[in-house]
């Protein structure tokens, strides 16, 4: 278990198993595992796991209205609606997408850290992911 | 700046500029693209295929509308106040049908009996300070109004809603499908196509304490008790009902049973206020002989003996049968605007604009009657639509 969570986290990548590129037998096991990670190995991921996929993002802000975070600490920007005043929000949409800012106030990150999906929940696209659960 | 991508009109976007590169925040993809776009597939000015400089096509399309019998102005889309103002007056002079989007379906109706006061309607800041149940019947919103349920109707914190969309919003969505809407929103109504008008009778039923006859009964009364206990309700509607239904009175009195405000997703608002003002309907006006009715409709039009379009920032072609974009290219087209699109390629004149509220300045109307001022953000080369169509109009 402990390299999937390291491959989750992108600590390591998938060509450390070495039966699976030099074993004949596996090589559909591994097509289909570099199939299924593709998408997390290509996104950039940030320091909470929060993956933001730009190809699916099509910057309607939800997110950023929705997130607890941005509320908190914009609540005359964020909170109502409105593009970010403040620059210590976390989600903010730049040249139509979405972009993650001071993800170390995001509520999975720390000692104290808690499984929100206010910003996955109210994505339509299905654009943030947070692939290690 | 005010993002005219489409009519939610963000007030809140910035747009920075460092050489050729834009920087644009908090505009949604479809906004960013409209930006984005002022070196990119622009419009080139043409006459019959050939290149030829502005003012050789303005004299082109005036000596096109001067010799047409049955000329028809369709459009303005994404555009000013002032174009809107000026397609009118050119329809004055050239005797032509003037009409927009807002004829295809139900649209123009439903705005015509807000404008008439006859159906409760409510701004876009109303709705964000106070709706507690949204219902999206037959519109996508997510994918034609991308900022307008994070800005105005379901997650923001409103004056009176002040814990938004976790626990004080409910947002219903009405579709054929499962649009992008109705992944987000609490509660989704699949449809069969034409037969929303089922639908609405099952939730007289349930308004009036009967169990519905329609669809999945439990789920229906659900949302009908949901909507009975609303205290602030709002229906945004969109083609898709307005295509789907034959009896749109008996929606309007449904509208009017649950005491929910009616908002129509529409563009070009502006063009419809204006006509409203001048003759008391919102579109298919003809004023060769200053008549209303159907068979101005640009569709109608086109099937009928419609000899010249001028078409104004709308890609209409695109969104009619291909019978009628053919017949388009057969009659003498003119198209104002300011990229090149399905629209302009089959047109005999293309006349290259400005895009409004980036290269040109002006006023526009938001879905909701809201009126803002457009800024010019860079210098252009490009005649605003305005002036463009006044100089057609000062050459007949």
């Amino acid at each position: 278990m402990s390299f999937a969570f390291k491959l989750l986290k992108k600590e390591i990548t998938l060509d450390k198993c070495t039966p699976l590129y030099e074993e004949e037998d596996y090589e559909e096991d591994r097509r289909a595992l570099e199939e299924m990670l593709r998408p997390l190995m290509e996104a950039e991921m940030t320091e909470t796991g929060l993956v933001i996929h730009e190809d699916l993002c099509f910057g309607c802000g939800n997110c950023v209205v929705a997130c607890p975070v941005n509320v908190a600490e914009d609540p005359k920007g964020c909170a109502i609606g409105n593009g970010p005043t403040s620059d210590k929000v976390i989600l903010k949409v730049e040249n139509g997408k979405v972009k993650a800012a001071n993800v170390e106030s995001c509520r999975r990150f720390g000692e104290h850290r808690i499984l929100c999906n206010a910003c996955i929940t109210p994505c339509p696209a299905k654009a943030i992911e947070f692939p290690g659960g | 700046m005010i993002c005219l991508g489409c009519s939610c009109l963000c007030d809140d976007i910035e747009c920075e500029t460092e050489g050729e590169e834009i920087k644009v925040k908090n505009a949604c993809l479809r906004g960013f693209r409209r930006i984005d776009s002022i070196n990119e597939n622009r419009l080139t000015p043409r006459v019959e295929r050939k290149e030829e400089n502005i003012d050789d096509t303005i004299k082109s399309a005036a000596k096109l509308l001067e010799e047409a019998k049955n000329p028809i102005i369709f459009g303005p889309e994404n555009s000013t106040l002032e174009t809107e103002k000026e397609a009118i007056e050119l329809a004055k002079k050239a005797g032509a049908v003037i009409d927009n989007m807002s004829s295809f379906g139900y649209s123009g109706y439903l705005i015509e009996k807000i404008f008439r006061k006859e159906v409760d309607t409510c701004t876009l800041d109303e709705t964000r300070d106070n709706c507690d149940v949204s219902i999206y019947w037959g519109c996508d919103p997510m994918s034609s109004h991308p900022r307008m349920m994070s800005k105005y109707s379901y997650y923001p914190r409103g004056k009176n809603r002040q814990r938004g969309w976790e626990q004080d919003r409910d947002a219903i969505s009405i579709d054929v499908r499962r649009s992008l809407t109705a992944e987000i929103c609490d509660k989704f109504i699949k449809v069969p196509p034409g037969r929303d008008f089922e639908l609405m009778k099952a939730f007289k039923d349930v308004l009036s304490g009967k169990i519905p006859k329609f669809g999945d009964k439990k789920s229906i009364m659900k949302i009908g008790n949901l909507i009975k206990k609303a205290d602030f309700g709002v229906l945004f509607t969109g083609l898709g009902l307005n295509y789907s239904i034959d009896h749109i009175d008996d929606f309007i009195d449904l509208v009017k049973d649950t005491g929910f405000r009616l908002q129509p997703i529409i563009e070009g608002i502006g063009l419809n206020k204006l006509l409203f003002d001048e003759t008391g309907h919102v579109n298919k006006i003809n004023y060769k002989d200053k008549s209303y009715g159907i068979e101005n409709n640009f569709v109608e039009a086109l099937k009928g003996d419609i000899d010249t379009a001028l078409i104004i920032g709308s890609d209409v072609a695109s969104n009619i049968p291909l019978k009628l974009a053919k017949r388009l290219r057969e009659i003498n087209c003119i198209y104002v605007g300011p990229h090149s699109n399905l629209t302009s390629h089959i047109s005999k004149v293309n006349i290259p604009t400005a895009i409004c509220g980036i290269e040109s300045a002006g006023k526009a109307y938001r879905m909701d009657l809201k009126e803002e001022d457009l800024e010019k953000i860079v210098d252009s080369n490009f005649l605003p639509d305005q002036e463009v169509l006044k100089r057609i109009g000062d050459a007949l």
